[in-house]
């Protein structure tokens, strides 16, 4: 896998080229765009550190990839401690969504990264601590679902997205929407306490994604602990 | 009375006019005279969902509709819709959807898409109108084959009117008509999706290839039927809030009229009566399976 960068007017590019075929599927699902043999993100060049953030997706890119594409072992609670510590008692909001949230539960779902959800007014201090990390800018998307997003890796990929809008819970709430924010529930991970969302809310995306398996855990999982 | 129900209604198809342009707070509320704080409120109050919602709904239902009938590069679909790139679209598409917009375009299967609503529907407002049949256009009919297809869609047979239909639905089953049209509207089909009547039950669904598989919900018919002759009784595009009621009056009393017999044929209810009902852009038609009459000489 080939990683280099191409400036185009206001534009920094991040291009991977000569790519195993096997990770076509994995860099659309990460949002790259398929231009001739190669396929491209685009970022505007006058992001603060990208010069940082170009070496550190060179560094991780292709086993980023690998992981995301169940190629290699992904270490997501490493991730998910790294995390965790870093953000410990600077006053940063933040809760954990996605398959992990129902992992740290004891609910296997064999993540491939770890989803965290936070603030758009700590963006600033996120982008601080995890400089070194960072391997796709943490910025404004101007997305409708929501309001920055970017990506971290620190042993596995860590995906951050900040602001949820309400148009993610219609019909029905999800695990990642203001619903879920406003329901959160701690559960104890490996001495911290993480704040996750219902897992009825984790069950409804999973629902919509047509994920059948993992539906069949997490009904499993809420039947066997269903109060008698 | 209901003047709110009308404003709304006027927003609604302010959005659905201009869903590819940037449809404002702002240029509604300029639109209807009143603030842009109260414009919201009465949305939220009468639609159940807030207007900036609405609108991001409304354009990626719309988008999703030109993934699967076009060929436009994923990119232009973004920006005519509004989306600031490629990336912000597909997020969108794949958090409210639940599948990717490259996945739905490869091998489109149903998706719950966000219908336009109606709060200004004079029928379930019992409101009145004196009828000017002035205005009226001809119910035209013709005769036409209805392949074999598969019918997909709910029916109850116990009820052969559309509203006792959507009453029984929604109290018995807790199937909302927007959320059923969505999932249906998202299946490319022959003619949209259409109303009916099946063995003196009320149906709704789509038309579609009678060979093709479609991954719907457990609640849902699938039935082929055969290849039919049907008389279409159809009345072209008109305001649906308006003249609903003439246009129902002047198809009836059309079919009341014709006799099939006098054309050598005869009703049959081995295929389902059909209701095309898209008022604004195909009108509405009442499609009637026949057979020729046997035996009839010069016939």
């Amino acid at each position: 896998m080939n990683i280099t960068f191409q400036e185009r007017g206001c534009d920094i590019i991040f291009i991977i080229s000569n790519y195993d075929i096997k990770y076509e599927p994995v860099l659309k699902m990460c949002y790259f765009e398929k231009e001739g043999n190669s396929f491209i993100k685009k970022y505007n060049k006058n992001i603060r550190n990208i010069q940082i953030i170009k070496n550190n997706f060179l560094n991780h890119a292709e086993e980023m990839f690998s992981q995301l594409g169940y190629f290699t072992n992904i270490p997501w609670e490493d991730a998910l401690l790294e995390f965790i510590k870093r953000v410990e008692g600077k006053n940063i909001n933040w809760w954990l969504t996605g398959s992990c949230a129902c992992c740290i539960r004891g609910i296997k779902l064999n993540p491939h990264d770890v989803d965290i959800m936070v603030d758009s007014k700590d963006v600033e201090k996120l982008n601080e601590l995890f400089l070194d990390c960072m391997v796709e800018p943490l910025v404004d998307t101007n997305g409708w679902v929501t309001k920055d997003f970017g990506v971290l890796f620190k042993q596995a990929r860590i995906d951050i997205a900040s602001d949820p809008s309400s148009i993610l819970d219609e019909p029905t709430p999800i695990d990642c929407g203001p619903y879920a924010r406003a329901h959160l529930e701690a559960v104890m991970f490996k001495g911290y306490k993480v704040l996750v969302p219902p897992l009825t809310l984790s069950l409804n995306v999973n629902k919509k994604r047509k994920r059948l398996e993992r539906v069949k855990l997490i009904e499993d999982f809420i039947n066997k602990n269903r109060p008698l | 009375m209901f003047k709110w129900n009308k404003c709304v209604q006027k927003m609604i198809d302010l959005i659905e006019d201009n869903l590819t342009n940037d449809v404002t707070l702002e240029k509604l509320s300029k639109e209807l005279h009143y603030s842009s704080y109260y414009c919201t409120r009465q949305f939220h109050q009468y639609v159940g969902i807030s207007l900036r919602n609405y609108i991001r709904l409304r354009k990626l239902s719309a988008a999703a509709l030109c993934l699967r009938d076009t060929t436009h590069r994923m990119i232009d679909i973004a920006f005519k819709y509004g989306f600031s790139s490629q990336e912000a679209f597909s997020r969108s598409f794949t958090k409210v959807f639940g599948i990717s917009p490259n996945k739905y375009r490869k091998m489109p299967h149903p998706l719950p898409l966000f219908v336009k609503r109606n709060t200004y529907n004079p029928y379930l407002l019992g409101i009145k109108r004196d009828i000017d049949k002035n205005f009226a256009k001809e119910v035209k009919v013709n005769i036409q084959v209805i392949p074999k297809h598969q019918f997909i869609g709910l029916i109850d047979y116990n009820v052969s009117k559309y509203y006792d239909f959507w009453e029984r639905q929604e109290k018995i089953y807790g199937r909302d008509c927007y959320k059923v049209s969505g999932i249906l509207e998202s299946i490319k089909s022959y003619n949209g999706v259409v109303g009916g009547w099946y063995k003196g039950g009320y149906i709704y669904g789509i038309e579609v290839p009678w060979d093709k598989q479609f991954h719907v919900a457990d609640y849902f018919e699938k039935i082929v039927f055969p290849e039919s002759l049907y008389v279409i009784f159809h009345y072209p595009p008109y305001e649906y809030n308006k003249d609903e009621s003439l246009v129902f009056n002047l198809l009836d009393k059309k079919i009341k009229s014709w006799s099939p017999i006098d054309y050598g044929y005869q009703y049959h209810d081995l295929n389902p009566i059909y209701q095309r009902h898209q008022p604004e852009t195909y009108g509405q038609a009442i499609c009637k399976p026949i057979k020729m009459i046997k035996n009839k000489k010069n016939g």
